[in-house]
């Protein structure tokens, strides 16, 4: 009686990775503490997880009664988790010869998150939808508060749990109004629902597709929504960090996209004005903010929040629904934004070793004659993060503006490039300080590490590369939003 | 929709006037008497020992984390088990794996210490 109610193939990826989140876990119990075998556990499960989404790009299947969606959209998201997740474990592993062992839990915790990100990825259920965020987040919270002994620490991961606490209530909140109404948590149906109905929203549908984006706004932190960001970015070890802002907020706007985009796309429900207000504040916000930023890992925490500003500019979109170019935009800028971000936190752990947190802009100084290559590194990603051509930064700006200003949004367009010019201006006061500055402060000498040294260069590489030829990956992002319709 | 609230008002006045009956009748009919014992807290009827406000060990959070674990695992197991015939095999195979991940949990459990006492 349960035919084509479950498939093995649909939820195989997630299963593989699952599967080593397990496996680290239980290795973990049984080898001498910071043996290096469970790291490299990891990223097998994780190379391997890889593996079989990519062998599955181009099928698509329904299962769990239509509660689950593989296509390529969700294979898209899939590897940018996995791969996000092999770079942070890399980077976690200098970290660690800098800063002391993690925990062996840390090393599973990772894979966990991802699972987490997948089944929202592939979500096309909203219950579906809040058990994978809340999976993430468990792990994430962990994560963040691994720092025990320091007080600030605890405090930014406190709060980072009471507020994404309070965020998953306004999703269930939002979900239960939104069954209110419809008798329904699958998208499909609530898609249906919602064209039927365009000129007569129910009040009960209008109230839950606001407490959603209140919702998801607090995770992927969108002002108003953004306040535990900056705290729980530097509270983080530096990797989570960089695993936090890219991954994690690749996964919330996987189910923006979805509920946002597609779903609830109708200029019926007053969605498009309060997205429209959410981009515009965040934008301007989370720039001015980082320009007061002495702290670097404070610094990307607000420039985090202007980049989902600028992605929340693609969302807003035409009616109905999130035009392809907005679509595509978004799944463009956010593989450029992991590239850019993770490579920037990636210096920033080299950088901030030993027993004092090296990670102000004060560090920076003089940085280029001490080591060439990590300078150039890190130009490299802040002016890709700036949005300067020719490097990946730029066209993930250009194909969002582009789709903002196609969709007739031309004035959030120009409020985001010009709060893109003062982005250039903390983003460069790296690169000064780097270059144009004597060292103000005497460096710790630290080990080079072979992994973290070659992980940057992909990632620079990748940066540049892509910089200079978008065009596979925009098709690559193109056929993944497809996939949705 | 109007008889439906007459019905609840009736409900919510029938309560009132039955609360009221009950702690008139004692009042008339029963004898009075003042004793001390009777403001005392009812604990089966032993003399009372000390006040609740006591401290407890902080160990009972691990346990009491531990056992939410497990008593979740009991809640799945009863539905499953009353359709244990129609699920079949998929539902048996299922649940062996929902088990077994429960045991890893055990393992690292009972590995990480987290059932010693001391």
């Amino acid at each position: 009686m349960f035919e084509g109610l479950y498939s093995w193939s649909a939820v195989a990826p997630a299963l593989v990775v699952l599967a080593t989140a397990l496996v680290v876990m239980m290795t973990d119990l049984f080898v001498e503490p910071g043996n290096r075998i469970v790291p490299w556990l990891t990223i097998a499960g994780l190379f391997a997880g890889l593996v079989v989404s990519i062998s599955m790009w181009g099928t698509e299947e329904v299962a769990f009664s239509g509660a689950w969606k593989i296509g390529a959209f969700s294979i898209y998201f899939y590897c940018i988790f996995i791969v996000a997740a092999i770079i942070t474990i890399f980077f976690s592993m200098s970290h660690e010869e800098r800063r002391g062992r993690f925990p062996g839990e840390y090393w599973s915790l990772i894979p966990f998150s991802v699972v987490g990100m997948m089944v929202m990825a592939s979500a096309a259920d909203l219950i579906t939808l809040i058990i994978g965020l809340e999976t993430m987040s468990l792990c994430a919270y962990v994560m963040v508060g691994l720092n025990r002994g320091d007080k600030r620490s605890s405090e930014g991961a406190l709060k980072y749990f009471l507020l994404g606490a309070f965020a998953s209530a306004f999703l269930l909140y939002g979900t239960a109004f939104i069954y209110g109404s419809v008798i329904t948590t699958r998208f499909a149906e609530i898609t249906v629902f919602v064209s039927a109905h365009s000129n007569a929203i129910p009040f009960n549908l209008q109230v839950g597709a606001i407490l959603l984006l209140v919702g998801l706004g607090f995770k992927v932190a969108a002002v108003p929504f953004h306040m535990w960001a900056p705290d729980a970015y530097q509270a983080a070890p530096t990797p989570v960090t960089g695993f936090m802002a890219t991954a994690i907020k690749a996964a919330g706007f996987a189910a923006i996209v979805k509920i946002f985009g597609l779903m609830l796309a109708t200029s019926a429900l007053v969605l498009q004005d309060l997205i429209w207000w959410l981009a515009l504040l965040s934008m301007i916000v989370g720039n001015f903010a980082a320009v007061m930023q002495m702290n670097l890992k404070r610094m990307l925490a607000y420039s985090s929040i202007a980049h989902v500003g600028y992605l929340l500019t693609a969302i807003v979109g035409s009616d109905p629904g999130v035009s392809l170019q907005g679509g595509t935009g978004v799944l463009f800028y956010l593989v450029s934004y992991a590239l850019m971000t993770l490579g920037a936190f990636g210096v920033l752990i080299i950088i901030g070793g030993g027993e004092d947190r090296r990670e102000t802009l004060v560090d920076m100084t003089g940085l280029a004659s001490k080591s060439p290559g990590l300078a150039l590194a890190m130009t490299i990603f802040m002016v890709s993060m700036s949005g300067i051509p020719p490097t990946i930064g730029f066209f993930g700006k250009f194909y969002v503006f582009g789709a903002a200003v196609q969709s007739g949004y031309t004035g959030l367009a120009v409020i985001g490039i010009l709060t893109s010019v003062v982005g250039v201006f903390y983003y460069l006061r790296v690169v000064v300080n780097m270059y144009m500055k004597p060292a103000e402060k005497s460096f710790v000498p630290w080990r080079r590490s072979r992994i973290s040294d070659i992980t940057l260069g992909v990632l620079a590489a990748a940066v540049l590369y892509i910089g200079i030829f978008p065009q596979s990956l925009l098709d690559l992002a193109r056929s993944a939003f497809k996939s949705l319709f | 929709m109007s008889h439906d609230l007459i019905v609840l008002g009736l409900l919510v006045l029938f309560s009132l006037a039955l609360g009221a009956l009950l702690l008139a009748i004692p009042r008339l009919l029963g004898a009075r008497s003042s004793q001390k014992g009777l403001l005392d807290i009812f604990e089966c009827g032993v003399p009372l020992r000390d006040g609740t406000q006591r401290r407890m060990q902080v160990r009972f959070y691990l346990i009491a984390i531990i056992f939410i674990v497990f008593d979740v695992e009991a809640v799945f197991l009863f539905p499953w088990a009353v359709l244990f015939r129609r699920l079949g095999m998929f539902g048996f195979i299922e649940m062996l794996f929902f088990i077994a991940v429960l045991a890893l949990g055990l393992v690292y459990v009972w590995r990480k210490g987290g059932l010693e006492w001391d």
